[in-house]
């Protein structure tokens, strides 16, 4: 299949999803609930004082939907990393896959997509959650929109270098699917600004494991245009680290085959 | 004997694979990491919040992460739905045992394997963290930790049987762990929320299934009415269970196998 009619069936497993009402509003359902258990956290917590570390209600409200948008985006994208192992190592699909003449990790990822498209209400009832903080903290600038929807996709490119990454590292651990699966775990540690963990906490959800990259960043580059250049180069840092990492551990593949 | 033998068995079985104990042990560790800073920060500023210090609040998250990951029924329903869609529930139903019992059961050893990561984490608590608990408080806590077990299993147990009424019981199931999540006191005590929902919430069921044998062990006492209530739900809970059980598989069509 050419990347080409990937994004066809992309487009129409997207209208076929949207079609299907049912099913809209059962993963709206499951979604929303979810997100909302986690914002009547956050009400109680600002019930007992003003502010978390500078940061108003509306302000945490901001982060907390960055954080659907981006993690949104990144489990409809990356999402098959849970399954990977088992569906192209040891199956062999890879092996097909590694003498196309397209990026790998971009075709597994396009084919992948229809499988996750559920993933787009996330997204949306992030927005949601993000206009809302907008809205009842006074408003945003169309600069600052511009600036949060940029953040927003860097902070999505730079898990994305992370994922290459970890793709890597399957190639080392045979059947360790709980690697990838723990590590979505801990990437909810970034719902919520990363301002309240200790500094050396932060040092690592920086500069090893990008958890701060998911939403406080992002939301930090609204008030400092240096932050959306940090991002940048981040994202440039992640992105190429893990296609140079990636094709380094491919020398370890061993195909089942 | 026979059903303690099946208690048994899912218990080592869960205990088998590695990768799926890890993931079983770090998803409820990263909200609790959550909790416990978000907390650390509130109570830089209060000393006492809802009747709870940072000491006993931080063994309150911690009790409350053992009893909730002990309790927790919230993916029988979805067991029970793929059972009944691809026709397996049919053998199942014709096993010499009694289905709820069964179910029961074999949920009671995986939960147990499951939560032994608190158990230990509450043992080190215990030990260096200076956490008193009195052997009374242990010993009201066993049963009404057994009960609460109980009464969760059962309430989801009358959302699995309308499987057979409804075939798809996702958006359901999602509510009812929506509910759990925000009155079983998961993520708060319930005491942090004002008086009025307080005194409605703290009678509804979910609250009996965490909140109030967390109380039980932290010793925060508790009144002849509330054993009562917790009794009355539990028993609700489970009769009804399996009589909505019986009448709804009397509805169903079974196929496959």
């Amino acid at each position: 299949m050419r990347i080409q009619s990937i994004f066809k069936v992309l487009r129409f497993s997207l209208l076929d999803f949207f079609s299907e009402k049912s099913n809209f509003i059962l993963y709206f359902t499951v979604i929303f609930l979810y997100q909302l258990l986690y914002i009547v956290f956050l009400r109680v917590i600002f019930l007992k004082v003003p502010a978390i570390y500078g940061l108003k209600f509306s302000e945490v409200l901001v982060i907390f939907g960055i954080f659907q948008v981006v993690s949104g985006l990144f489990h409809l994208a990356f999402a098959y990393l849970i399954w990977f192992q088992e569906k192209y190592i040891w199956s062999r699909n890879l092996d097909v896959i590694l003498t196309l003449p397209s990026n790998p990790i971009l075709y597994i990822t396009l084919k992948e997509i229809p499988g996750q498209i559920m993933e787009i209400i996330t997204v949306i009832t992030g927005i949601v959650i993000m206009a809302t903080g907008f809205v009842t903290g006074g408003g945003i600038s169309i600069l600052g929109l511009v600036k949060i929807i940029i953040a927003t996709l860097l902070g999505f490119l730079i898990l994305s270098g992370f994922a290459y990454f970890l793709v890597s590292i399957s190639f080392l651990l045979y059947g360790r699917r709980s690697v990838f699966e723990a590590f979505y775990e801990v990437l909810e540690l970034g719902q919520y600004p990363i301002t309240i963990y200790p500094k050396s906490l932060r040092v690592i959800f920086t500069f090893l494991i990008p958890i701060g990259f998911l939403a406080t960043y992002p939301y930090l580059s609204l008030y400092k245009t240096q932050m959306l250049i940090f991002m940048f180069i981040a994202s440039l840092f992640f992105l190429i680290s893990g296609y140079v990492f990636f094709h380094y551990f491919l020398k370890y593949y061993q195909s089942g085959g | 004997m026979k059903y303690l033998n099946i208690a048994f068995y899912s218990f080592k079985d869960s205990l088998i694979s590695l990768s799926d104990f890890i993931i079983m042990s770090i998803r409820p560790f990263t909200i609790l990491f959550i909790q416990f800073f978000l907390f650390k920060y509130v109570f830089s500023h209060e000393r006492e919040v809802g009747g709870y210090t940072f000491s006993m609040i931080v063994a309150y998250i911690f009790v409350v992460g053992f009893i909730s990951t002990f309790v927790d029924a919230g993916s029988f329903p979805y067991k029970m739905e793929s059972s009944y869609i691809k026709g397996t529930i049919t053998t199942e139903l014709v096993l010499p045992v009694d289905y709820y019992f069964f179910e029961y059961f074999k949920n009671l050893g995986q939960r147990l394997a499951f939560s032994l990561q608190f158990i230990i984490a509450n043992l080190i608590l215990y030990i260096l963290g200076g956490i008193k608990v009195k052997l009374i408080n242990v010993l009201f806590f066993i049963p009404s930790l057994f009960l609460a077990f109980t009464l969760n299993f059962s309430m989801y147990f009358i959302v699995g049987s309308l499987v057979f009424r409804f075939v798809k019981i996702a958006g359901i199931t999602e509510v009812v762990r929506f509910l759990g999540g925000l009155t079983g006191g998961r993520l708060f005590p319930l005491s942090f929320l004002p008086e009025v929902i307080q005194g409605f919430i703290t009678r509804l069921p979910f609250a009996y299934t965490v909140y109030f044998p967390a109380n039980i062990l932290l010793g925060k006492g508790f009144t002849k009415e509330d054993i009562i209530i917790f009794l009355f739900w539990t028993f609700l809970m489970t009769f009804s269970s399996i009589l909505i059980f019986e009448r709804l598989r009397e509805t169903a069509e079974g196929y496959g196998g």
